[in-house]
């Protein structure tokens, strides 16, 4: 039972409670349930039976120390988020808050502080990564060879011996192929990974001397030079002409 | 049942004035000593607190073996939590929260049963309860119970526990809180945190809520 049997006026001030606004009947109603509680609570007064206290101990004998770091490394444990922010809350108010011994509020402290610390620098480093994603990337210089490129065979054409420059996609230096004339490959790209089919560079720019291959690959067909090309339409693309037989053309460009 | 006789002059929940004060002090002293590492001084705020912890469950549950595990279930977390609790309030009313909780959480999983107790009832709310010493010399007297008239009292309590479990919160609590576990509104607001007004309002909420739910039950 409480200490004194409940009254109206207990509630007085309540929200519905205004002023005595309500109604008889209702404030009987509020009694009546009161007393019907207060009646179960006084039918109900019961006490532990012999050895309550010694299972209370025996349980707790097996847990583990009340600190809210265990509660926390308790809650990581069972994988739970929601245990482990509440541990966290606990942890900041036995820091923070009077009322408990040094010996637990100082581990408390130190490890909010540990936190704090590790969540700020964490966020700096976020912060760096996120910002260096943001700015624009800078195109990286091209600086290894294609391993994938094969080594062209020098064509039918041209033979081994006539050849300075028998493999020259693999060369990354220009100047070793400096001369297109004696070069019988049309691929005189100075940059081999551009230009990984011996067949033909596409692209003229890339050419040490961009006449040589410009003409018959941009637009073959309405290239006046056609005349002078065999099969134009057999080298506009690099994979359509895998073999490099198939395109006389290299050896018989204008340019040469 | 197995309920120890109880002596309301000894009741840990009607200290004579003045000892309030006392008894949260020595919480306050047994909470830092078992925070300190002495989890054996647990034992006197267990022995302490028990029997209204048991009572107050009891009240929810209406079943003995429950109302103890939940009281048993109660010591533990609140052990375990016991870095949390501010020391503030009364550690009773600290511990009577956790225990009003679990003791609802298990009755609403569980269907509502009419416990029939043989005592006789108490005097309609005015004594502080019948001990079981004293039922049984009511019965002694000539008071012997009518089982159908135990029944009815059984449904009854049943349809009240019923009603209280189907609460919403916060009005649930408030409730099980003032007429279950005997704390004051002031006390309930202290250890809720919540304004003293909104404790009052919620339980005038409770209180209009539960009147319609038995009235509808055909108790009220």
């Amino acid at each position: 039972m409480p200490r004194d049997r409940f009254r109206l006026d207990e509630i007085a001030g309540s929200a519905g409670t205004a002023a005595g606004g309500e109604r008889p009947a209702e404030q009987a109603g509020l009694l009546a349930t009161a007393r019907e509680l207060e009646w179960l609570a006084a039918d109900n007064d019961v006490g532990p039976s012999e050895g309550f206290e010694d299972r209370v101990m025996a349980a707790i004998a097996g847990e583990p120390a009340p600190r809210p770091l265990a509660a926390a490394a308790g809650a990581a444990r069972r994988g739970r988020p929601a245990g482990i922010f509440a541990a966290l809350g606990d942890l900041w108010r036995v820091a923070w808050t009077g009322g408990r011994p040094l010996a637990v509020r100082a581990p408390a402290m130190a490890l909010v502080l540990l936190l704090l610390a590790g969540s700020v620098g964490l966020g700096g480093l976020g912060a760096a990564a996120a910002l260096g994603m943001l700015e624009p990337r800078k195109p990286a210089p091209v600086v290894t060879p294609s391993p994938a490129v094969p080594a062209p065979s020098p064509g039918p054409t041209t033979g081994p011996t006539t050849s300075p420059t028998p493999s020259p996609s693999p060369s990354p230096e220009p100047s070793e192929s400096v001369e297109p004339s004696e070069s019988p490959e049309p691929s005189g790209s100075p940059e081999p990974s551009e230009s990984p089919e011996p067949s033909g560079s596409p692209e003229p720019s890339k050419t040490d001397r961009p006449a040589s291959t410009s003409k018959p690959t941009p637009r073959p067909t309405a290239s006046p030079d056609d005349e002078k090309t065999p099969k134009p339409t057999s080298t506009p693309h690099p994979t359509e002409t895998p073999e490099p037989t198939g395109t006389p053309g290299p050896t018989g460009s204008p340019d040469d | 049942m197995g309920a120890r006789a109880i002596d309301a002059a000894t009741d840990p929940r009607h200290p004579p004035v003045g000892d309030g004060i006392a008894a949260d002090e020595e919480a306050r002293r047994v909470v830092a000593a078992v925070l300190g590492g002495d989890r054996n001084v647990f034992r006197i705020l267990v022995e302490r607190e028990s029997r209204s912890l048991v009572r107050t469950c009891y009240r929810v549950l209406g079943d003995f073996h429950e109302a103890e595990d939940s009281a048993q279930e109660a010591f533990v977390t609140a052990y375990r939590a016991l870095g949390t609790w501010r020391g503030e309030g009364p550690f009773g009313a600290w511990l009577s929260r956790i225990a009003v909780r679990i003791a609802v959480r298990r009755a609403g999983r569980r269907r509502p049963v009419a416990w029939i107790d043989p005592r006789p009832p108490a005097d309609g709310g005015r004594a502080e309860g019948g001990s079981v010493s004293e039922s049984a010399l009511a019965a002694a007297m000539g008071g012997a119970p009518d089982p159908a008239h135990l029944a009815v009292r059984a449904e009854r309590a049943a349809a009240i526990r019923a009603a209280v479990a189907g609460l919403d919160e916060p009005y649930r609590e408030v409730v099980a809180l003032r007429f279950f576990s005997d704390l004051s509104l002031a006390e309930i607001a202290a250890e809720s945190g919540r304004p003293l007004g909104t404790v009052k309002t919620h339980l005038h909420r409770g209180l209009a809520r539960l009147r319609r739910n038995l009235e509808e039950r055909g108790v009220a």
